[in-house]
């Protein structure tokens, strides 16, 4: 099988564990009535800051990330649990593709959620952004849904040696997300040392893309930051890539795959 | 009479003793205390931006609400799921305590782990941002956050017990909590809500408790101290009254039709 199959194969194991964790019903009614809800209250704190400047900086940057979240970092666990990761340990190919396909699938929920809030924001909070805007969204959170993955398969490969720590990681990657990189403040209100890492992490360039399209700025500033957002974005992939099959080694070497 | 209370209290104690010990050991069970108040960075990174100090309690306030309401909302209402897929459930059943009253015990032990997250919060607020919060009412703040996680135990109870038994819980989970700290006006007064909502707040708990909450952090005076938490109390009673009921009612009629297992 080359990799691509596997990777094909995996992706439909993905789709299939996203059909158990979520229906068409529960998506709807329960996951989008939550990241609606986190909507409505950066409206809600724009307004009590009283500054429509900062209710539109609020609103563009929490919608753009309104899906993301790290969520494959825990279905990289799931293999472990499932009995399923000795046997791809055995396989004769790389454990890449198939780790991919299955966590790929979450990609499409973070974009759509995303996508969902910006129109929710349009039709219920009479938000009118510019037009040229919304077609910088398009790609800009399809990059930084993408980005945000290659790092969560990284954290996903480190995590299969303490799969109990994932939900926490989970969590903390994707507070930093959200405090550091520009979402609801600018990344220069924080230290440069904290600049230095929100340089670094995934979100933070493709989201000052977004808010430059949405500000008009020239095009070349938007392709700037989409080319640092996908370099970003390599740079994650290149180091999950080359961490998926060393963890498995280890835990193999050390016989801890059973029983972590 | 008197035996009959101390074994009951008795019993409390040791169900509330043995949660203690499994949240210890379970990492996933404190997991709000240690994420909820990261958020604390983001609100306040917002205030601080906006140059509104006078905000700083109304971070601190959701940060409380959102831990200790999380602990209740996810944690404890989780009990019973988790115990059914254990097939624990059932041992718990056929012991003579009724089912009801351990889980709430249990329940109002994790959503007190919450109150970790006040502390967390003004200590990210001292020291990662170097802004001084003052404390101008402490004992009406304590006196707050027990009513609080009373009443958000009470809230945990009934859900617990109406969603673990469907096996629904994470469903319902995900789509009331967001409401529920919206309409509470958590991180935002519910002055700020439509007219519509502003009607709804005063049936959550959390609306009598964000309010008490931030003029615990403002200097002037409180008004109406001991009635607002009688409200938060009476409504926590309510809520767990309610939720003991539906699961020892529930579990009776499962008993009957032999289909604790089964269901």
């Amino acid at each position: 099988m080359n990799h691509w199959r596997v990777f094909r194969v995996s992706l439909l194991v993905g789709v299939r564990d996203f059909r158990l964790f979520w229906n068409w019903r529960t998506w709807l009614f329960g996951w989008l009535s939550r990241i609606l809800t986190s909507a409505a209250s950066w409206v809600l704190v724009g307004r009590l800051l009283g500054d429509t400047a900062r209710l539109n900086y609020l609103l563009v940057g929490n919608a753009a990330v309104a899906g993301v979240g790290t969520f494959a970092v825990a279905v990289s666990a799931w293999e472990r649990w499932d009995g399923t990761y000795a046997l791809l340990v055995v396989a004769p190919r790389s454990m890449a593709p198939a780790m991919m396909g299955r966590t790929a699938v979450w990609i499409l929920h973070w974009i759509g959620s995303s996508f969902a809030t910006f129109v929710f924001l349009w039709l219920a909070f009479s938000w009118h952004p510019p037009t040229i805007g919304l077609l910088v969204a398009i790609p800009g959170v399809t990059l930084l849904a993408l980005s945000t993955y290659a790092l969560s398969l990284f954290l996903g490969a480190c995590i299969g040696r303490v799969p109990a720590l994932r939900n926490i990681l989970i969590n903390i990657l994707t507070s930093a997300i959200l405090v550091l990189c520009g979402v609801s403040v600018p990344v220069s209100f924080w230290p440069r040392w904290v600049q230095a890492i929100a340089a670094v992490l995934p979100t933070t360039h493709a989201l000052a893309a977004i808010r430059a399209g949405f500000a008009g700025q020239p095009g070349w500033v938007v392709a700037r930051d989409m080319g640092l957002e996908a370099l970003v974005g390599l740079g994650w992939l290149t180091l999950a890539v080359l961490t998926i099959d060393r963890m498995a080694e280890a835990g193999r070497a050390d016989g801890s795959i059973h029983f972590s | 009479m008197i035996t009959r209370l101390q074994s009951f209290v008795f019993r409390l104690w040791v169900v509330a003793r043995m949660q203690l010990r499994l949240s210890r050991r379970n990492v996933e069970d404190l997991l709000p205390v240690i994420v909820m108040p990261l958020l604390t960075f983001g609100s306040v990174a917002i205030f601080l931006d906006a140059k509104r100090v006078d905000l700083l309690g109304h971070a601190l306030t959701a940060s409380t609400l959102l831990t200790v309401g999380q602990m209740g909302f996810f944690v404890g209402s989780d009990l019973v799921s988790l115990e059914r897929r254990d097939q624990l459930l059932e041992l718990m059943v056929a012991t003579p305590t009724a089912y009801g009253v351990v889980l709430a015990a249990r329940i109002f032990v994790i959503t007190a782990l919450g109150l970790l997250g006040v502390v967390e919060g003004w200590l990210i607020v001292r020291f990662a941002f170097g802004v001084p919060v003052p404390l101008p009412h402490a004992p009406e703040l304590l006196a707050t956050l027990l009513a609080t996680v009373a009443a958000a135990s009470g809230m945990a109870t009934l859900f617990s017990a109406l969603f673990g038994l469907a096996r629904s819980s994470r469903t319902f989970q995900h789509a009331v909590n967001g409401p529920f700290y919206l309409l509470g006006g958590v991180l935002v007064p519910v002055a700020y809500l439509p007219t519509w909502a502003q009607h709804l707040s005063p049936f959550t708990f959390f609306y009598w408790s964000a309010d008490l909450l931030r003029d615990c952090f403002r200097p002037e005076a409180i008004h109406s101290l001991g009635s607002r938490l009688a409200i938060i109390v009476a409504l926590g009673v309510s809520f767990g009254g309610s939720g003991v009921l539906v699961v020892n009612r529930m579990l009776h009629r499962l008993r009957r039709d032999g289909a604790l297992g089964l269901s």
